[in-house]
């Protein structure tokens, strides 16, 4: 009950504070970068290869905070010796409030949360025949945001960590039967989920953007992401990216 | 300004930095050599030493230790020797609990079922190793008919012409392992045939399938039952599982899962052609059969071996050997009393390769006197 009451109000909230919207800003970004992924059910081996991914985001801007939601997809194929995995991460929730606290001769720093759903699939078709593996979040993330504007440049930092959320990972495998079904994409992921925070994963994202003239649409990021789940079999996955940014 | 920018540079060639040092790295993926001397389990195996069993230690010693060390074997997971039904050495590369943890032997299911498939005919459940499948799946073959030639003899040496790939997502062994059909003999004897049966050699694992199948239906026990029944508490297999398909039928191409120590049991009981302790288990004229060639070089082509019924036969060294997918071998050769045996992760591209685990078995013949 009072999960629902919890619920309805932030439903409420929600919607009460819409008309008072500006008129939200738009974001499309593409990125292309470096990705390796190392997993505990392949005893040590890395692999590495590119990675690819679109994203979207919509801000809407009010005086003092900002709310953003920023769905994702990328896919990657990356190789170790002859061998291949296909990498695949979606982000369909991705919610962040942010709130600036200090803002002064051009230095602004703002302080958020970000509440996301992240599903990152792999198929091993050499190493683990099309086994499907997964790595599933849905946690929440503070996030700091340091910005510098000198005329018509302006720099960006920002980051952000996991805090606490469930995970759910491929626990084993089977020796031979298997199963991979469309259905399983979003069966697995939402099974066995575990609630924990750095006693379980910790994920982080960094990244700076720059952008060349404030008042053009353009900019671009230099990012890290990294995920290391440790809570039965290891898995890590890291993707340094190149992100180019337009809004409109 | 120019501070600013400096300090900006600075910043981002610390960055830079950080990117090009913070790279997740590879593990070592196999242990250092430690030692070769077998561990009692009491699962049986006696044990012995190299120089007992006329193996120079110090040759020995180094073959372990290259095959620890070589990074071009980095898939390899254990190594044993057995010499005069000893164990005399034994390692174990990535994980030293697989001593008696469970693994898929894969395809080394299939000398299974050419041992079953003796003990069958000696117990008179086959009759006849030309008998037809007609004779004993008359409804399948009344369904399809032109499977009806295929004889027993066809399916112990791969010959039975149905065309079932082994390979590939959508190959007909990987609908088996994602179970896509409710009935596997029906859905192999539906398949269409590539080549009149007995006409060619064609690799695969529906023939050993049918078997099972056709074992099944005479003992009205799954293969796996039966199997523990007259054949493996006999030779003391008891470490292992074996999956059988969701309509009952035993696996028959592959589905066992043991530890190397256990499938030397198998291995032992062919070296000394079918007798374990002085009990007859399989019929040593089935054994001298079925490690014999049947299917030349010429025809199983790129398989480069001889093929006898089930079991593959290297007859220039004169071995006979098990073969599982990714490198599960049992290598036995009579004249020496040797057996070896050595498992590795199974993955399709970069395989612990036949000839490969063939050299380490030759270096090891040549340090073992006559």
């Amino acid at each position: 009950m009072r999960q629902k009451i919890l619920f309805l109000t932030l439903c409420a909230l929600l919607f009460s504070t819409t008309p008072c919207f500006p008129q939200p800003k738009n974001e499309f970004s593409i990125s292309a970068g470096f990705s390796q992924l190392k997993d505990e059910f392949n005893q040590g081996l890395v692999y590495n290869g590119p990675q690819i991914s679109v994203q979207y985001q919509r801000n809407w801007l009010f005086e003092k905070w900002e709310l953003r939601y920023k769905p994702k997809f990328a896919c990657g194929l990356l190789f170790n010796r002859k061998m291949d995995v296909s990498n695949i991460n979606f982000v369909p929730v991705d919610f962040s409030g942010i709130v600036t606290v200090f803002q002064k001769d051009g230095h602004t720093f703002r302080v958020g949360l970000n509440l996301a759903t992240n599903y990152s699939y792999q198929m091993y078709s050499s190493q683990h025949m099309s086994n499907l593996f997964w790595y599933s979040e849905v946690g929440i993330a503070p996030c700091v945001e340091y910005t510098y504007q000198w005329k018509q440049s302006k720099i960006k930092l920002f980051v952000q960590n996991s805090l606490a959320g469930f995970v759910s990972r491929t626990e084993s495998i089977g020796h031979y039967f298997y199963s991979f079904k469309f259905a399983d994409f979003f069966v697995r992921p939402h099974q066995n989920m575990k609630f924990g925070s750095f006693d379980k994963y910790n994920h982080t994202n960094v990244s700076i953007e720059y952008f060349p003239n404030v008042s053009k649409k353009h900019s671009i990021v230099l990012g890290v992401a990294y995920i290391d789940y440790y809570f039965s079999k290891r898995f890590q996955t890291l993707n340094y990216y190149l992100q180019w940014k337009i809004s409109f | 300004m120019e501070d600013i920018i400096l300090k900006i540079k600075l910043f981002a060639v610390i960055i830079f930095c950080i990117c090009l040092t913070s790279c997740l790295k590879e593990d070592k993926l196999k242990l250092p050599f430690e030692s070769y001397v077998p561990k009692q389990l009491n699962d049986g195996w006696e044990l012995s030493t190299p120089a007992q069993e006329g193996i120079n230690e110090a040759e020995l010693k180094k073959i372990y230790k290259y095959y620890h060390e070589s990074k071009d074997l980095w898939q390899v997971r254990s190594l044993l020797v057995f010499r005069n039904n000893k164990l005399v050495a034994e390692s174990y590369a990535k994980n030293p609990d697989e001593i008696t943890q469970t693994v898929p032997m894969w395809s080394c299911t299939k000398q299974v079922t050419g041992l079953l498939t003796g003990i069958a005919i000696e117990q008179g459940i086959i009759d006849d190793m030309n008998d037809n499948l007609q004779k004993y799946l008359p409804e399948e073959i009344a369904r399809y008919p032109n499977k009806g030639a295929i004889t027993i003899q066809n399916l112990l040496k791969m010959e039975s012409g149905i065309a079932f790939e082994n390979s590939g997502f959508n190959g007909e062994s990987n609908q088996l392992l994602r179970e896509l059909h409710d009935n596997s003999l029906e859905f192999i004897l539906g398949l269409p045939i590539s080549f009149a049966p007995g006409e060619d050699f064609y690799y695969n694992d529906a023939d050993p399938h049918i078997i099972s199948a056709i074992l099944q239906r005479r003992t009205s026990k799954t293969m796996r039952d039966w199997a523990k029944e007259v054949l493996f508490t006999k030779v003391n297999f008891q470490n292992y599982t074996w999956v059988t398909y969701k309509d009952g039928i035993t696996m028959g191409s592959f589905g066992i899962s043991s530890t190397p120590r256990e499938m030397a049991k198998i291995g032992h009981l062919v070296l000394n052609k079918g007798s374990w302790n002085g009990e007859q288990i399989v019929n040593s004229t089935w054994i001298e059969e079925m490690t014999s060639s049947k299917v030349s070089v010429e025809k199983t082509k790129s398989w480069g071996k001889s093929f006898g019924y089930q079991w593959w036969v290297d007859e220039r060294r004169g071995v006979f050997f098990m073969a599982g997918k990714g490198g599960q071998y049992v290598f036995i050769k009579p004249s020496k009393n040797l057996v070896m045996v050595t498992t590795a992760d199974p993955n399709d591209e970069y395989m612990f390769e036949m000839d490969t685990a063939l050299d380490i078995f030759d270096r090891i013949d040549k340090i073992t006197t006559n």
